[in-house]
């Protein structure tokens, strides 16, 4: 019995698992190589940025090869028992995580955020939160759910602090700790609850369970009203959590203040990175939780099936779904016209960054809540949706990297964060300015830009699933859209037209900064001019998952 | 095969632009020369699609399809037909006497160089796109170019001027992508013909050929077009395939109900997406109350721009009018037609009475356009009464949107001519120009007269056309627009008179009153023979728009289908009641 278990845990490991969870590896690889290298004094002239920047080219390289013969041709498994799950969103979306952490490498050395002394601690803490990232983007199971968003988090508050010395950073700091900790407290109390009421932590368990217990007909039975109030509460619970990581509202109150105390690399990481995998988890707890018609029908044979058949066309967990519809929908209009309106009367550079990220989390959310009505009738539909979140990430992770790499770059030359210093940019800094406008530009999502075409993918999603939330949502993005021009404008206006101070000598940013920028900057419109093999990736990405 | 003069005549200028980059800092005059031969290839493309016979017809040619975005199911779609046959003429030719009016810009050449290129693409590309994310890519690539030109380049006030051009027609343009998803929502190509799918351009260019040689259905299907695939996959799962193509959404609202059905408060869909296009193009057209951005944008922007702004800028709202609300639209246009019809009753009187007012001559060259454009929608308005009364009706708002581009242009033109002698543009300080600079002022007078509505120039055939039809549409109104003629004329001649005649000018800087030089004629003298020559013979712009017209508005040929019987003017009488 035990050697039998043992020989199918290690082949399950090292012949499943392992292999396919290469980047993780080196990842972890790196992170003991950049603390071992400080110990013998040989190494410590080793600047660490070599090793980091190693590690994350050798991750994505694993990356690749694991995407080798296309994201199409990837088949789902099951890894570590069930742990996590190995298909093509979770390829892609960890593929965006570490281009990013490649990026996010070369961007801190520049601006000297890494720098040779301490860069280990730095380059640590980034690759911690990306390995906890990593986890979020493939999880399969309560466990690796809360794994990997305390692991993700944990380094996130140092990274908040690493500049030491200066209190407000430490105030956001501490800040974003005690709320982080907060809502992981919630989010586990809901968590538990789930599992309780269910009976299992493996997700797509979760959804079989959730699918038998006929939500439809307990709702109409006075005596199990305790259990539906309890799944409510649970599902209310773990999106507490997931709306603190997306910073959505009403749970967005840490963002501006932790965006403005930390460096502005720390906000593009935080913004882009931490976004991107809690929306690829939350697309994964609704598509495997809330049950959809295809793989029940699939997973429950005989009797099952003729007892889904015998019910109306509504699915098993229509309420269920049709109640988290409404949370999400809710949610994601709230967090974009707040974020909206906050943004408008904002002076300083970071925080209006914070506040335009979090009405981009209300614009992402919207075709999560698309997805979760279509997977009821039309689960191509849905992936379509999930397909549109995941190619809105893909351009918000060029648009905002390029706008806090540009605040990097202008605090180093100009010393300055808020807006109005920015003024005359476009005459001393040209490369800065026009990469920090396309980013703006992007971000309000005009065409011919990334920014419009993952826009245009959400609001096609809401069109499609119909109904009278997403035209509410429908109304809200277009209105929101029209809104936020005036901050985004304002700070095109006064990087181009305003005059630049009389003091403003040569403040180029040396060549590789330029470079980087350009870099990051160049996607923002060639994607937009060609963004056909983006949405293309990310259709393949979200094939088949919603059925 | 694509055929891709269109392809050219887009990407030309963008390309032109993206060329800025390599032209020296220090040779601005290099700028200004590859910017005026690349509007001049331009022109000569667009001027050729009117004489190789082929454009011009009821149906679309010289078309260009390919997947741009199949994952969004955005086709890069151009064509065009007797509607925008005549304003991408206009379009390309305006765009070169801009350029050569811009010869004398010195604040950096090469940015604003670069910037009217990209202007010209989004305009261009406005007027070919058949494709509503195409349509909206090219919209929207106007906005930022257009900004910087006002803010950058303008005059003192310029940056706010901007701002609120921007902010306005951003509110418009994003209304406007909501009506397209909406419709987009609701749309579905397995529902067409295999007729109309040819003749609406989605089995390819090939097919949509007037006398194509009968490329099937079958065919189509067979073809490894990725659409034709999609077409197969729909068609076998029962399930809609949905289609952003502007002319098949057009045709879906003539021959099926996918637009139709009920939606919020008591109205079907089409209705509210024509309610958000109407109030989004309105913002360009502009229609009161929604105008106030243009006279400040035109007051503030360097001449070129003004000339742009006015004669192709304004035109783009019309555009959508006629390309997309109307035939997408058409139950909800006949519904709304009386509103539609007030609105622009009172943006003509409303334009005039503060162009009246008005003691900056160029201020009051953008009034009278909010007064001219009117015309437009109670000519569109008046189209829905039925066949005869679209062909004259639409034909004359298409006619009224070419012959104001020209009038105003020149107009525009004229007043830049003196600002830039005399730094200021207050007619009770011009006076007597007539005498110090004939020339100038001889053309100038035409083409005021052309937009007085004067016989024989080109203003007056637009204003007749529209008002034809609007007296059986409803005689007040008509009564009322006819009169605002008094009221135009009247400001017109004010300012001719104050700026142009009277003993002598006693403004300041009256010695640099220097005569016309030849590179001004070279922009003026065009603009004035077109004016006339479009007054004489209307007919070359209305025979090339009518067919195409007509054939657009073929649900408006057809009485009431829910009220059978009733006469067109009862009909009006519907319209208000149930928009009260």
């Amino acid at each position: 019995m035990l050697p039998t278990l043992v020989e199918q845990l290690a082949n399950d490991t090292a012949g499943l698992s392992l292999p396919r969870s290469a980047p993780e590896v080196t990842l972890v690889v790196t992170i003991v190589a950049l603390l071992l290298a400080r110990v013998p004094a040989a190494l410590r002239r080793i600047d660490p940025v070599w090793i980091a920047l190693t590690g994350a080219l050798v991750a994505l390289g694993c990356l690749l090869g694991e995407a080798r013969g296309g994201l199409a041709a990837i088949e789902p498994v099951e890894l570590f028992t069930g742990m996590l799950r190995h298909d093509a969103l979770g390829v892609f979306s960890r593929g965006l995580l570490l281009m990013f952490l490649v990026m996010m490498v070369v961007l801190s050395k520049l601006t000297g955020l890494a720098s040779r002394d301490d860069g280990q601690d730095f380059f640590v803490l980034l690759f911690g939160a990306t390995l906890g990232m990593c986890v979020m983007c493939r999880a399969n199971h309560l466990m690796t759910v809360v794994l990997g968003i305390e692991m993700a988090s944990v380094p996130s508050y140092v990274l908040v602090g690493i500049v030491k010395g200066r209190r407000r950073s430490g105030e956001a700091a501490l800040k974003y700790s005690v709320y982080g900790a907060a809502a992981a407290g919630v989010m586990l109390y809901g968590v538990s609850l789930l599992a309780g009421l269910l009976g299992s932590v493996h997700l797509p368990t979760l959804g079989l369970r959730l699918a038998e217990l006929q939500v439809a007909s307990l709702a109409g039975d006075p005596s199990q009203r305790g259990v539906i109030m309890a799944l409510a509460l649970a599902g209310v619970l773990v999106l507490v959590g997931m709306a603190f990581k997306l910073s959505a509202a009403p749970f967005h109150f840490w963002a501006p203040d932790v965006f403005a105390g930390a460096p502005a690399e720390v906000g593009a990481f935080l913004s882009v990175a931490s976004k991107t995998a809690a929306l690829v988890l939350l697309l994964r707890l609704v598509s495997l939780v809330l049950p959809h018609g295809v793989s029940v029908d699939a997973a429950l044979p005989g009797e099952g099936v003729s007892r889904l058949a015998a019910m109306s066309d509504a699915g098993p967990a229509a309420p269920a779904r049709a109640f988290v519809v409404g949370l999400i929908a809710t949610a994601a209009a709230v967090t974009c016209t707040l974020g909206n309106l906050a943004a408008l009367s904002q002076t300083n550079a970071k925080r209006l960054l914070a506040y335009s990220t979090i009405a981009h989390a209300g614009y992402l959310l919207m075709p999560i809540a698309a997805a979760i009505a279509l997977a009821e009738h039309d689960p191509a539909g849905a992936s379509g949706a999930a397909a549109a979140v995941m190619l809105y990430a893909a351009g918000y992770l060029f648009l905002n990297f390029t706008a806090f790499a540009a605040v990097a770059a202008i605090r180093n030359t100009r010393g300055a964060e808020t807006i109005e210093d920015y003024a005359g940019l476009i005459r001393t800094a040209p490369v800065t300015a026009v990469a920090f406008c396309l980013a703006m530009i992007g971000l309000l999502g005009l065409p011919p830009l990334v920014g419009f075409w993952g826009k245009l993918a959400a609001l096609r999603a809401l069109v499609d699933a119909g109904g009278p939330w997403m035209v509410m949502l429908l109304v809200v993005a277009v209105l929101n859209t029209a809104l936020s021009l005036v901050y985004y404008l304002r700070v095109v206006k006064t990087i181009c037209l305003d005059a630049p101070p009389e003091d403003a000598g040569v403040e180029r940013p040396e060549r590789p900064t330029r470079l980087l920028l350009a870099v990051g900057a160049a996607p923002i419109l060639l994607l937009g001019i060609a963004p056909e093999w983006l949405a293309r990736l990310a259709g393949e990405a979200c094939q088949g998952l919603f059925g | 095969m694509n055929d891709h003069a269109l392809t050219l005549l887009v990407l030309l200028p963008a390309a032109a632009a993206c060329a800025m980059a390599l032209v020296p800092k220090s040779a601005g005059g290099a700028a200004k020369k590859l910017t005026l031969a690349t509007t001049a290839l331009v022109a000569l493309i667009a001027w050729s699609l009117a004489f190789d016979g082929r454009a011009g017809g009821a149906g679309l040619s010289h078309i260009v399809s390919a997947p741009w975005i199949p994952s969004l199911g955005v086709q890069f779609f151009l064509g065009v037909d007797g509607v925008s046959l005549p304003l991408v003429i206009l379009t390309a030719s305006l765009s070169f006497l801009a350029a050569l009016a811009s010869l004398g810009v010195e604040r950096h050449p090469r940015g604003y160089c670069a910037l009217l290129l990209l202007l010209q693409t989004g305009m261009l590309g406005v007027f070919l796109a058949l494709d509503f994310v195409v349509f909206y890519v090219f919209w929207e690539l106007i906005l930022v170019p257009m900004y910087l030109l006002i803010a950058v380049w303008g005059g003192d006030g310029g940056r706010r001027a901007a701002l609120k051009y921007f902010i306005y027609t951003l509110a418009g343009s994003v209304l406007m992508l909501g009506a397209g998803l909406l419709l987009y929502g609701q749309s579905d190509l397995t529902r067409l013909a295999p007729a109309d799918l040819a003749e609406c351009g989605v089995m390819g260019p090939d097919a949509a050929k007037p006398h194509a040689s009968g490329m099937v259905l079958a065919e189509w299907l067979a073809s490894d077009d990725p659409l034709a695939e999609r077409y197969v996959d729909a068609e076998a799962a029962g399930a809609p395939l949905r289609t952003f193509n502007l002319s098949a959404m057009a045709r879906l609202a003539r021959s099926t109900d996918v637009f139709t059905s009920k939606s919020w408060g008591g109205h079907n869909l089409a209705w509210w997406a024509f309610v958000l296009l109407a109030v989004g193009l309105a913002i360009k057209l502009p229609a009161v109350p929604l105008h106030t951005w243009l006279p400040d944008a035109h007051t503030e922007a360097p001449t070129p721009v003004s000339m742009l702004l006015a004669g192709v800028m304004l035109k783009l709202g019309g555009y959508g009018l006629v390309r997309i609300a109307w035939p997408v639209c058409p139950e909800a246009a006949r519904d709304l037609a009386f509103v539609v019809a007030v609105v622009g009753v009172v943006g003509l009187f409303w334009g005039a009475l503060a162009a009246m007012a008005q003691t900056d001559f160029k201020r009051l060259v953008a009034y009278s356009s909010v007064s001219h454009m009117g015309y437009v929608l109670i000519g569109l308005a008046a189209g829905t009464l039925g066949a005869d009364a679209w062909a004259l009706g639409a034909t004359g708002a298409v006619f009224q949107m070419v012959a104001h581009g020209v009038t105003s242009a020149g107009l525009f033109f004229a007043v830049g001519v003196i600002y830039e002698r005399v730094h200021h543009r207050d007619l009770n300080q011009l006076g007597g120009l007539m005498n110090r600079m004939p020339t100038a002022s001889g053309l100038a007078l035409v083409l005021a007269l052309a937009s007085l509505g004067l016989p024989c120039l080109c203003g007056f055939v637009g204003e007749l056309l529209v008002l034809l039809p609007a007296w059986t549409f409803n005689p007040y109104l008509a009564a009322a627009a006819a009169s605002v003629t008094v009221l135009i004329a009247a400001y017109t001649l004010r300012a001719v008179r104050l700026a142009y005649y009277g003993p002598e000018y006693r403004g300041p800087n009256g010695d640099r009153l220097t005569p016309v030089t030849p590179r001004e004629l070279a922009v003026l003298i065009p603009l004035a023979v077109a004016a006339v020559v479009l007054g004489v013979r209307p007919g070359i712009v209305t025979e090339v728009a009518e067919p195409a017209l007509v054939a657009a508005g073929q649900p408006f040929a057809h009485p009431h289908p829910n009220l059978p019987g009733m006469t067109p003017v009862a009909d009006a009488a519907d319209a208000r009641r149930t928009t009260r």
